[in-house]
């Protein structure tokens, strides 16, 4: 079991006024959500909602399904139009400079004080839906409050795990997965030298990008920032140990990681052309559900590991979405009403299940709901839930910590290291300006 | 030849079959695999079952058991022909937008002698030359104004602001290379100068008008950042957007398909260019001797 970090999931405590507000939000979830919305004012109103193409294709249906009941029940036509990951990114910057094209929007953490006075404020809403689910996650909110008012609603998370084939590490003699960062090293050689080689994204990948490199450098003690979110603290012998040992450990890769992109190391392990990667669980979801018996087969010997534990710690960043609601939209009663069906009992828990741990909504209260999957193999996401951390940790998320995440600053300084482009001391430094250029044009 | 058998010169005249072997084929062998390449890669992936596209001992140069299971899931799993009916739509409309006024902009650069004619020639080509990344969000109010967003009709209307400035600059060099006098005898006989253009002047372009044409239809044909920002309604879609967005879920890319669209919706293209291949290679080399 891993140990809950109490900064970062921080819950409400439950008194006798908290006990009676969460009766009122059961309450107050039963009246709001979907189907029991009658709002006559919404006749004849539209909602166009952006969504992302989540993996699990049942998620898809229940918001296509969520969007026709409330359609119905509301009189307001609500339409879910999707794109892929990073092209909903600009689709929403678009809307956003033009205040055209949607009123509500899948969006990832950073958007929400990247854009933040451009987006409604929902902090009454956010308390409610807080209150019927036992209240947010810490980084629910530092992703969704900006200067102390929700700019948006937390989705949920997808947490990424160590995917690594059982047999390939079994037949290298090792029977569990690494607990430490020297031990990883260790397994990383073995498994080389017997052609099952490791592979870590270095690439320019928008997700896998992230969450491979920024564990590493937390689990070092190196960090961007220092706590007030403004000093560049990324020069530091700690962040030096991180890049050496990612220097080293890359010379056991599988070659080419540092030109993967978010599909890659996906391709490579339902391959079978390496052995352990940093990813989410769709490898093992779409193997699992794959027709083709080798394809299937990969399901069956893998299993996912917690990422190792280095001298500051264990560590995780995930991928997070939000809901954005557009300032800009003329329609924010039918904003709410969406959201309400969203988060309603009806519907989310059932949703959360269905998605298979794919994304997990950020509440302190999930742990005890029939939300988790009953496969063993996906039982960890359930611990890893409570590990995120966002860029910037331990600071708050600022804009500067977006920038920086938007132009892969940390996973250079690691490629630039292990290419032998730089030497790791020059490539922390070279990282080090790069932070710093940022944070003082941030200043200004 | 002499006797300085050092130079490539005597040893071709000598070893007619090696210099061709050596400076014709191997040039275009190479050129061929550099520019076939892509095709042939999409072709394979397209056709190959997942377990060979997932199997690393398969060969990713040939297909050993080809299926059609990709092209089957682009037409009956998703609105790949709906996608294709509208890329065709807006390529052919704003492909002819632009050749109605970039045609006769063209000319009149060509012909006429005015004060700037020079500079404003070279705005216009200039224009051409500016990201759109810079400009979809000024278009995306301009669209808005006129009623048009998020509808095909606004890719319409934009693509020609990018596809007028490069027909004018390809015309104009093009009709530079037309002599004078033809219209000039035409214009002696009683015909306008109107005249002389329609019926002298653009007969003779037909190469630099086909060049500008199949030019134009391509860069609307592949156009991605006003699709994607300009139009939202799925059912408004073309191709390149369009495929990205139903073929990907989150980090998982169904290659077979994504191979398969990229290979149907490059076909059109390729029929164009095959049709006039020959007017189009004169039309392009035509202005670059001459000014």
């Amino acid at each position: 079991m891993i140990r809950e970090n109490p900064k970062i999931i921080r819950r409400r405590k439950l008194g006798r006024r908290s006990v009676l507000a969460a009766g009122g939000g059961v309450a107050a979830a039963a009246s709001f959500g979907f189907p029991s919305i009658a709002q006559s004012s919404l006749r004849g109103t539209r909602l166009t909602v952006l969504a992302s193409n989540w993996f699990v294709p049942e998620n898809n249906t229940q918001l296509d399904q969520l969007a026709a009941d409330v359609s119905r029940d509301t009189g307001m036509e609500v339409r879910i139009e999707r794109f892929a990951g990073d092209e909903l990114s600009t689709k929403v910057a678009s809307v956003i400079a033009t205040g055209r094209g949607a009123d509500i929007a899948v969006g990832v953490e950073f958007d929400t004080y990247l854009y933040a006075n451009r987006l409604a404020d929902v902090t009454e809403l956010a308390d409610e839906i807080g209150r019927t689910y036992g209240g947010w996650f810490d980084v629910a909110q530092a992703a969704c409050m900006v200067n102390g008012r929700w700019r948006s609603l937390c989705i949920g998370q997808a947490p990424a795990a160590w995917n690594y084939r059982v047999d390939h590490f079994a037949a290298a003699g090792i029977n569990q997965f690494p607990d430490t960062f020297d031990d990883l090293l260790k397994a990383a050689q073995t498994l080389h030298a017997r052609g099952t080689p490791i592979g870590m994204t270095l690439g320019h990948a928008s997700g896998d990008g992230r969450s491979t490199n920024y564990p590493v450098l937390w689990a070092f003690g190196g960090k961007e920032f220092a706590d007030d979110g403004r000093t560049v603290t990324l020069d530091s012998p700690q962040t030096l140990q991180a890049v050496e040992w990612y220097a080293e450990i890359y010379k056991y890769f599988i070659p080419g990681t540092t030109a993967w992109l978010d599909a890659d190391n996906n391709q490579a392990f339902l391959a079978s052309r390496i052995s352990a990667t940093v990813n989410v669980n769709t490898i093992y979801l779409a193997s699992r559900a794959a027709a083709d018996p080798a394809r299937k087969a990969v399901a069956d010997n893998m299993n996912h590991g917690l990422w190792p534990r280095g001298p500051a710690g264990r560590f995780a960043n995930y991928n997070i979405n939000v809901w954005l609601p557009f300032a800009s939209s003329q329609n924010q009663e039918g904003q709410r009403a969406f959201l309400r069906a969203w988060y309603s009992r009806n519907f989310l828990p059932n949703w959360t299940k269905t998605g298979q741990s794919y994304f997990i909504p950020t509440f302190a209260g999930f742990d005890k709901e029939d939300v988790w999957p009953a496969d063993p193999k996906l039982q960890i996401f359930r611990e890893l839930n409570k590990l995120n951390r966002l860029p910037g940790h331990s600071g708050p998320p600022t804009p500067a910590a977006a920038e920086a995440v938007s132009k892969y600053i940390l996973v250079d300084m690691f490629a630039k290291a292990c290419t032998g482009q730089m030497k790791p001391a020059e490539a922390v430094k070279w990282a080090a300006r790069e932070y710093e250029q940022i944070a003082r044009r941030r200043r200004n | 030849m002499s006797a300085d058998s050092s130079t490539g010169i005597a040893i071709g005249a000598r070893h007619p079959r090696m210099e061709r072997a050596l400076f014709l084929y191997a040039p275009l062998a190479f050129a061929l695999l550099f520019l076939v390449g892509p095709f042939y890669w999409m072709l394979i992936t397209a056709l190959k079952p997942d377990s060979d596209l997932y199997d690393p001992t398969s060969s990713p140069l040939y297909v050993s058991a080809p299926t059609l299971e990709h092209f089957r899931y682009l037409f009956e799993r998703t609105d790949f022909v709906l996608w294709l009916q509208n890329t065709m739509i807006v390529a052919t409309l704003s492909t002819t937008i632009a050749l109605v006024m970039g045609v006769p902009a063209g000319y009149a650069l060509a012909r006429f002698r005015f004060r700037f004619s020079e500079l404003i020639g070279t705005s216009i080509f200039v224009t051409y030359l500016v990201p759109t990344t810079l400009l979809f969000i000024p278009m995306i109010h301009v669209m808005v104004q006129f009623g048009l967003d998020d509808s095909i009709w606004s890719l319409v209307v934009v693509y020609p602001t990018f596809l007028v400035p490069f027909v004018t600059w390809l015309m104009s060099g093009y009709f530079r290379t037309i002599p004078t006098e033809l219209e000039d005898c035409a214009r002696v006989d009683g015909m306008t100068r109107i005249g002389a253009m329609l019926k002298i002047a653009i007969p003779l372009a037909r190469p630099g008008i086909l060049s500008a044409a199949i030019f134009s239809f391509t860069l609307s044909w592949n156009e991605f950042i006003y699709a994607l920002t300009l139009v939202t309604a799925s059912t408004e879609r073309t191709i390149p957007v369009g495929v990205l967005v139903q073929l990907t879920r989150a980090d998982v890319y169904f290659w077979g398909p994504l191979m398969a669209g990229a290979l149907l919706g490059s076909i059109p293209v390729a029929i164009v260019y095959s049709f006039f291949v020959d007017q189009y290679a004169s039309g392009l080399t035509a202005g670059a001797v001459k000014g």
